[in-house]
């Protein structure tokens, strides 16, 4: 059976959590991504963050708890669309935050992953219990790829 | 086997109410609970299951039989969700905002006063729409795919398109149900884990 790294998709483009919510949008938006995992200085992950959290963070405020933490999995693991952003909702983002929020005070603080050697048996098993549709794949602390639910259904697909 | 009780819930309605229903795999349809009830295959009616033994008419039978892949010869409507939130499209998007965040929801179908399926909205769509706008002015056109729909062309759909999730529509084009990603590993898991039951 196959292993977790020999799905996951490489080259996870993350962020780092001191960076300002304006730096945060601008890069989301560059890279036409709807969240990226947040990372400390030392490349260690501490989070996620995602375009939702920046609406959020600017529209409902009053929503979040005080950690952050919501009932259901943070967005950027139910969002499994790995497509981007499309360009309409690109064109129409646009923060006005000239406050000193940083990605931290915004980031949901949990990381969903499995080991790079987990079997895909077992990553489906983690997305399906966790209500999941989209996994980080870690190596030595550090993550190294990404895996989604519709990454596991092409691979049943072309099997 | 045993079969999931699926209700349409209905957010955000001064006519809310819910539609309680069974996919037949027999019939390759879904049924109001209440029919389940006088069904002489059905065993047992709870709430959230029924176990029944029903046999698969003979038009389903060919149907399934023409080209059987991926997932066996399962129906769309055998593994979609349990719980399918829908709008009116003359909801205001203010009151459907509330009751998605009450209720932490992503996305919820729309339908017409007929109760026939019209498309889909976000979060981010009502979020973003003035708060007296009715649906129908922001909701996104989807094509459906039907229940009777085979697993195996849709997850191929859903693969292709990178769609996560897609709305499920009955006989007469009323929502029945979603069919998500994980919607699909979960019956494709269950079907792995019951040939395998030992593992």
């Amino acid at each position: 059976m196959k292993t977790a790294a020999e799905v996951m998709t490489r080259n996870v483009l993350s962020v780092h959590a001191d960076w300002s919510v304006t730096e945060l949008a601008t890069f989301l938006c560059d890279h036409a991504i709807s969240g990226a995992p947040v990372v400390a200085a030392d490349g260690q992950p501490l989070g996620v963050v995602s375009l939702t959290d920046i609406v959020r963070d600017s529209v409902v405020a009053s929503a979040r708890t005080s950690n952050g933490a919501t009932a259901e999995p943070h967005a950027f693991y139910q969002d499994a669309l790995e497509r981007a952003v499309a360009h309409e909702e690109v064109a129409r983002f646009r923060v006005v935050d000239d406050s000193q929020t940083t990605v931290r005070d915004i980031m949901t603080p949990t990381i969903f992953s499995v080991p790079s050697n987990a079997d895909v048996q077992e990553v489906a098993e983690v997305m399906i219990r966790g209500h999941i549709h989209r996994i980080f794949v870690m190596e030595s602390g550090a993550i190294v790829g990404v895996i989604s639910a519709l990454d596991l259904l092409a691979l049943v697909r072309d099997a | 086997m045993t079969l999931p009780v699926r209700r349409l819930r209905i957010l955000a309605s001064s006519q809310a109410h819910a539609h309680v229903s069974v996919f037949c795999p027999g019939r390759g349809q879904s049924m109001p609970l209440t029919q389940c009830t006088t069904c002489e295959h059905v065993h047992r009616v709870g709430e959230h299951e029924i176990e029944c033994s029903p046999p698969v008419e003979p038009e389903l039978a060919r149907f399934l039989a023409e080209d059987p892949r991926l997932g066996g010869d399962a129906l769309v409507g055998e593994a979609m969700a349990t719980l399918v939130p829908c709008a009116y499209v003359d909801t205001p998007a203010g009151e459907l905002s509330l009751a998605m965040a009450r209720e932490h929801l992503r996305s919820v179908i729309v339908m017409d006063r007929d109760e026939r399926f019209v498309g889909l909205v976000e979060g981010q769509d009502v979020e973003t729409a003035p708060a007296e706008a009715c649906l129908h002015r922001i909701v996104r056109a989807v094509a459906p795919v039907h229940e009777r729909s085979r697993l195996a062309s849709t997850i191929e759909r859903m693969v292709k398109e990178r769609a996560r999730a897609l709305p499920v529509v009955d006989e007469a084009g009323r929502p029945a149900g979603i069919i998500s990603d994980l919607d699909a590993l979960r019956w494709l898991s269950g079907k792995r884990a019951a040939a395998a039951p030992n593992r």
